[in-house]
């Protein structure tokens, strides 16, 4: 079932959580909300799943309209951030809970929550009760719950949010293999971009209550709408300089950016990757590259992290080679090498000409 | 062998401080009272502590503590949802003022609630003609004993209330349940240690309630003479161990029910590790 929202506000007293959201999700999609805290992607969520209600604008499932209806008529299953599970009652008793409520045969309960405890690969804990679990036993259970009614859309807010670095990396590849299974409409919310690159088909991203860029995350990662979703997207280098003339100047450095061809000089940030951030034992012609210092490296990964510090203005850069090029160069902290941006990216406030 | 080393000094000149403090002040009155009760023989015994008058009077204890105990479960669920969930101008005023019954002498209160259910009082002017008589009657009995027990129902499932996660409700909903189905399948399971303790505090205070009931009941034996009254009654006619065989038969049924409940309230909380 595909999900519409168009033209959705809301405010929390002064607040405004949400601007005029207008967001569409395929059916069958797997899509994520990513923005800092703060940036409403929690309350679209809700507003989705009928836990909230817009102060303006409408919620679609298909084409009905389901604005005004309670969560509990949505057909939606929603996962909690801290689980929600009932506490006194059985793991079975939970994941039935659904059926329960809607007056399903004792069998017909039964057969289901067996099957969804297939599901999520925890058919030997049937009988404990949720204060006896790890917290990734604790959110399969939540999904399972949230399954076993079979709603045509799976809501997560902030899904691996409460759990350590390795189950969460376990539980990613599941939910996304999970989906693949079963297909379910879903959407869920992250603030950690790794996750959402890594899950979702569509990712979204959020700030201050308006949708910065939708798309894959290949689009989204190669071409960041804007300096918020470059930012947010972490990891990136940022000079204050100028565009003029088909070149970006920053920090001493002149390079090529035929998408501002005006003779008008504008003041911007300039934004580089660190994988795009090339590190030279030998300096290239004046204005092409920067002497800097290495301060740390950081070789435990598939690429070296290396941190910089221009000798000029004594910034501090991030920069990522690969290994055969870090043996090349043989870096030490204390190194002195060059360094030039490969590509860079510039963000203009819209302008009328 | 070393003394075993605790993180936390002073167990022992608590548990000691503990140990004396009960015996004091609770075992010892009880051992006395079931010392004057031995002086009788035990057909002495029963036959002062299994009259027709006291039959009457332990079914009427028991009975009425119970109703008030039940009344206030519901009355104080309601009032502790009320300063929980909402807010609303006086809440403040109103939360102190669940604690008044505890505070006030019971007789006044118990004066109070007589003066006005009577023929010309406030209330009873309009009651005791339409046929509802609530002064010297067991109804005025459950009245003030209601009163009596509120505060310690409404202090006991306030806290667990108020910690109860919103979320386990939005969940509910969200999987399909009524707000009916949400309070009866997932809010009410999780009140319910809460609320046989405050239950069994009300319930046990009401046992022991003495001084509003003796204002409002009439004491009227066989018809509104509650137990404690009873005991007060033999100690005026000097029956001293008459007095204490009815007071341990008082004490022997309230520690069992008290236990009772104890258990009833630890299976409630099964589900906890």
């Amino acid at each position: 079932m595909s999900i519409e929202v168009k033209g959705v506000r809301k405010r929390f007293g002064s607040f405004v959580a949400l601007d005029g959201i207008d967001l569409a999700v395929p059916a069958g999609a797997l899509l994520a909300l990513l923005g800092p805290s703060g940036s409403g992607k929690t309350t679209l969520l809700r507003i989705i799943a009928g836990l909230e209600v817009p102060d303006a604008g409408t919620v679609r499932h298909d084409d009905a309209d389901i604005t005004d209806h309670a969560a509990r008529d949505r057909q939606v299953g929603f996962v909690f951030q801290h689980y929600a599970l009932f506490r006194h009652m059985t793991v079975g008793d939970n994941i039935g809970y659904a059926l329960r409520v809607r007056g399903a045969p004792r069998a017909e309960r039964e057969a289901r929550v067996t099957e969804l405890l297939r599901l999520i690969r925890l058919e030997g804990i049937r009988d404990r009760y949720p204060a006896q679990l790890s917290g990734g036993q604790r959110q399969r259970v939540a999904l399972a719950r949230a399954l076993a009614a079979r709603p045509s859309v799976l809501l997560l807010d902030e899904p691996f949010g409460a759990l350590d670095a390795k189950v969460r990396q376990e539980l990613r590849q599941w939910l996304r293999n999970l989906h693949d299974e079963i297909h379910v409409t879903s959407v869920f919310v992250t603030h950690d971009q790794e996750e959402a690159f890594e899950v979702a088909d569509y990712v979204v991203v959020m700030n201050q209550g308006k949708i910065e860029q939708v798309g894959t995350p290949a689009e989204v990662f190669e071409h960041p709408a804007s300096a918020f979703v470059m930012d947010f997207l972490g990891n990136v280098n940022v000079f204050q300089g100028r565009v003029e003339r088909g070149r970006a100047l920053a920090a001493g450095l002149e390079v090529p950016y035929p998408q501002y061809p005006h003779a008008e000089a504008r003041d911007t940030a300039v934004y580089v990757r660190p994988h795009e951030l090339a590190v030279e034992s030998e300096p290239r012609a004046e204005s092409e590259s920067l002497e800097a210092r290495v301060v740390h490296v950081n070789p435990a990964g598939a690429v070296v992290k290396v941190e910089l510090r221009t000798e000029l203005a004594g910034q501090l850069l991030n920069a990522e080679i690969d290994r055969e090029r870090f043996a090349a160069l043989d870096l030490k902290a204390g190194d002195r090498v060059f360094v030039s941006p490969r590509r860079v990216r510039v963000f203009l406030p819209d302008y009328a000409i | 062998m070393g003394a075993r080393r605790r993180v936390l000094p002073g167990f022992g000149l608590s548990l000691g401080y503990t140990v004396f403090y009960l015996g004091m002040l609770v075992l010892l009155p009880i051992l006395a009272c079931f010392a004057k009760a031995s002086t009788l023989s035990f057909h002495e015994m029963a036959d002062a502590a299994w009259t027709d008058r006291a039959r009457a009077a332990y079914l009427l204890t028991f009975g009425t503590s119970l109703i008030a105990a039940l009344v206030n479960v519901v009355l104080g669920l309601m009032i502790a949802w009320v300063l929980v969930r909402y807010r609303f101008p006086g809440k403040r005023f109103v939360d102190a003022m669940i604690d008044l019954p505890l505070a006030l002498p019971t007789s006044v209160g118990g004066l109070v609630y007589a003066s006005l259910y009577v023929k010309n009082g406030w209330l009873g002017r309009y009651l005791v003609p339409a046929g509802i008589n609530v002064a010297y009657t067991r109804l005025g009995i459950v009245l003030v004993l209601v009163f009596v027990g509120l505060p310690f129902v409404v202090r006991t499932v306030q806290p667990v209330l108020e910690d109860v996660d919103p979320e386990v409700e939005e969940a509910a909903a969200s999987l399909g349940a009524t707000r009916l189905q949400a309070f009866r399948t997932v809010l009410l399971p999780a009140l319910l240690p809460a609320l046989i303790t405050g239950f069994a505090l009300a319930f046990a205070r009401s046992i022991g309630e003495y001084g509003s009931v003796v204002f409002i009941s009439g004491n009227m034996p066989y018809k509104t003479e509650i137990a404690p009254i009873l005991v007060v009654a033999r100690l005026e006619e000097f029956a001293y161990a008459e007095a204490t065989a009815i007071a341990v038969v008082l004490l022997v049924a309230s520690f069992a029910l008290l236990v009772a409940i104890n258990l009833l309230e630890r299976w409630s909380r099964r589900h906890e590790r």
